[in-house]
């Protein structure tokens, strides 16, 4: 990377603590003199040491030091004594004055006149190849927001009517239901449950179940019948394989015969509805199911318990 | 030896499986052969010896004649595919050893692969025989879980009032939690947490005296109260419209009349068709004789449930993240089945002494303060006529 090399050459060139050639070279060429004691921190910071090296700094980092009063930095950065060398290498006033060298934290001299300002650009590159928090940052400007030359038009843009206005209202309504309930520790749940109850005509249902602290709200959910109402022009299984070959079945009866067959005798039966077939009455304790009706449906004989398929 | 490869190893599984099924086969054929015989066989290993004596009931929670009547149920819809499950031997599982590993996976409260384990089949055979036994009891079974007719209804009120002295009295209703563990990450699982800090399902069950459910409610998270899911049941919307408990009244001391009614703990609304116990602390001694016949009557609520979840081990256990779809259905099949047992059994006296009466262990009594001015008056009237008699 160049600009890592360059870097690089620059540190290089401040531990031997003078100005290395090819930076008198670029100056010379560009019209710019540059004091022979440079250092590495006066090109991060981006002031320029006219007074002799002072010794190393025994002080915390840098980047720690709290930034000096501003009217000393501007007074070093804006001082209109300070003849230009050049006219053409004479940079803009920084926009961020440059923070104290660390170098100079020693250092009880009354502030020296400025000397020429240090190229602000160079610094604000190190500071941000380096990632210095308290060093200037560069002078590039902001880039602006991009002008939309033709803008999209809206396509859902309408005339706000009395409609448009409820449904804000009450959407706002919901939203600070919502936030007091979030101010409460309340949080607002939604969970779709499956019910059984055997009381209602279709005894499985979807509920939606929506809870809000200790505050309930159940609703069915929409197609909420799980079971027993299929729609069989669809024909899609919804309700399982039994669910299929009772389908299977009664379609099957309806085409072929109006019996059913036994299926352990083979015998034809004719049974009212597919729901009850074997199934006797319910018995209660009190009223013992005859030994003769119950015989009929449970007899399994040991023979046809042994059959495999 | 080097395992067998390819062609050689496919044509020695088929020798295997073409034996088994030969022997299958012999065994179907043996005139006294018997389904449970090889049953047994099958799970000598995992049979404790202090069951030898009620074997069969001991494995299935159930008389071999119910048993057999289960099967002939659920036939048509178990044996759909018959060849599709095979045991571990390759062995077809006849329609017998289906229901028997359905009810193995059921009421003996083991894994998949610990019940596929006992039997000799692949855990996940288990889990679809199951699944399988649950849609088609669920679809077969139904007329085993109703509200009692007008007869029926009368003996179930004849048998409390003889027992419990409490006349005109229709059933008790109650609630129990099917406890579940999920994980806290799983979305809303907060929803599950019930008022003792487990993550349940409820039932809500109508019970007779003989201990059958006629009417159950399920699914709902264990964070709703008794009172919120009776609320929303059907049985509360049928009995505020006068559609249930509007059979015959009871003409009391006074001259008035107290109709039909449910009883339930402090858990419900005192309600003209749910009569709670008195809560107050000094009671009169009408009062007092009412709770004691209230307690009494019942009892027949929790022993029920405790019977029901001692048998379905499957719902005792604490499932790990169910689904929560299926599971009230199972629960639906699990009340079918209990239903059907007290049905096919001869003589419904049961061992008071070996039915637990903590169906819900550790759970405290919930307390509902709503009360109906009428049922209040009501209950009175009750209270009198209690006394009087």
């Amino acid at each position: 990377m160049p600009c890592c090399h360059w870097v690089l050459s620059v540190a290089e060139s401040s531990s031997n603590n003078k100005t290395p050639s090819w930076l008198h070279r670029l100056h010379t060429k560009g019209g710019l003199s540059f004091p022979s004691h440079l250092q590495i921190d006066d090109l991060l910071y981006g002031r320029i040491q006219l007074s002799p090296p002072s010794p190393p700094p025994l002080v915390p980092p840098p980047l720690l030091l709290p930034p000096p009063p501003p009217s000393d930095r501007d007074h070093a950065a804006t001082n209109p004594q300070d003849p230009p060398h050049n006219p053409k290498s004479i940079p803009k006033p920084p926009r961020n004055p440059a923070p104290p060298n660390p170098s100079d934290t020693n250092n009880n001299h009354p502030p020296q006149p400025s000397p020429p300002p240090s190229p602000p650009p160079l610094s604000g590159v190190i500071s941000e190849i380096f990632a210095v928090p308290s060093a200037p940052r560069s002078n590039r400007l902001l880039k602006p927001f991009r002008k939309q030359y033709r803008p999209r038009p809206r396509s859902n843009v309408k005339p706000a009517n009395k409609d448009d206005k409820d449904k804000a209202k009450a959407r706002k309504r919901r939203r600070d239901d919502r936030d007091a309930a979030a101010e409460h520790g309340e949080r607002r749940s939604r969970t779709e449950v499956t019910v059984i109850d055997t009381s209602t005509d279709g005894w499985k249902a979807a509920k939606v179940l929506v809870r809000r602290g200790a505050n309930w709200k159940i609703s069915d959910r929409k197609n909420s019948e799980i079971s027993e109402t299929e729609d069989h022009s669809k024909g899609k299984r919804r309700a399982g394989l039994v669910a299929k070959v009772l389908r299977d079945k009664k379609k099957g009866k309806h085409a072929a015969s109006p019996g059913n067959i036994h299926p352990g005798s083979g015998i034809l039966m004719k049974v009212p509805d597919d729901a009850a077939v074997e199934a006797p009455k319910r018995p209660r304790s009190c009223e013992p199911v005859p030994v003769g009706q119950s015989a009929t449906i449970l007899q399994i004989t040991s023979s046809s318990t042994c059959s495999q398929p | 030896m080097a395992p067998l490869r390819g062609a050689k190893r496919r044509k020695k599984v088929a020798a295997e499986k073409k034996a088994a099924m030969a022997a299958a086969a012999a065994g179907q054929g043996a005139p006294g052969g018997d389904w449970w015989d090889g049953f047994c066989m099958r799970m000598a290993g995992t049979l404790s010896p202090a069951a030898d004596a009620h074997r069969f009931e001991f494995l299935f929670k159930m008389p071999r004649r119910t048993f057999n009547y289960v099967c002939s149920l659920v036939k048509d819809d178990m044996m759909v595919r018959a060849s599709s499950y095979t045991f571990l031997d390759g062995t077809v599982l006849s329609l017998e050893d289906r229901v028997a590993v359905a009810l193995r996976r059921l009421n003996s409260g083991g894994s998949l692969v610990t019940v596929g384990t006992s039997v000799g089949v692949n855990h996940s055979t288990v889990s679809l025989i199951t699944w399988r036994f649950v849609e088609a009891v669920e679809a077969r079974a139904g007329h085993h879980l109703r509200w009692p007719d007008s007869d029926e209804m009368a003996m179930i009120k004849s048998k409390f009032e003889k027992i419990h002295g409490l006349p005109n009295c229709c059933g008790v209703v109650d609630t129990t939690h099917i406890i579940m563990c999920l994980s806290s990450a799983e979305p809303n699982c907060k929803v599950w947490l019930d008022h003792e800090k487990n993550y349940s399902m409820v039932l809500q069950a109508v019970i007779d005296p003989d201990m059958r459910f006629t009417d159950i409610v399920t699914g709902w998270p264990g964070s709703m109260k008794e009172s919120s899911i009776l609320h929303s049941s059907g049985l509360f919307r049928l009995c505020e419209n006068g559609v249930r408990l509007n059979g015959g009244k009871l003409m009391v001391s006074d001259g008035s009349e107290v109709g039909e009614y449910v009883i339930g703990d402090a858990g419900y609304p005192l309600l003209p068709w749910l009569l709670t116990p008195y809560q107050e602390n000094d009671l009169s001694d009408l009062k007092v004789e009412f709770n004691k016949r209230h307690s009494a009557a019942r009892t027949v609520a929790l022993k029920a449930l405790a019977r029901f979840k001692d048998t379905w081990k499957f719902l005792q256990g604490e499932m790990w993240r169910p689904d929560k779809h299926k599971l009230p259905r199972i629960i639906h099949v699990c009340c079918l089945l209990h239903n059907i047992v007290i049905d096919m059994e001869e003589d419904a006296a049961m061992d008071d002494a070996q039915i637990s009466h903590d169906h819900d262990a550790n759970y405290r009594q919930q307390v509902c303060q709503l009360s109906d001015e009428k049922a209040v008056r009501m209950r009175d009237r009750l209270s009198e006529h209690l006394n009087s008699s």
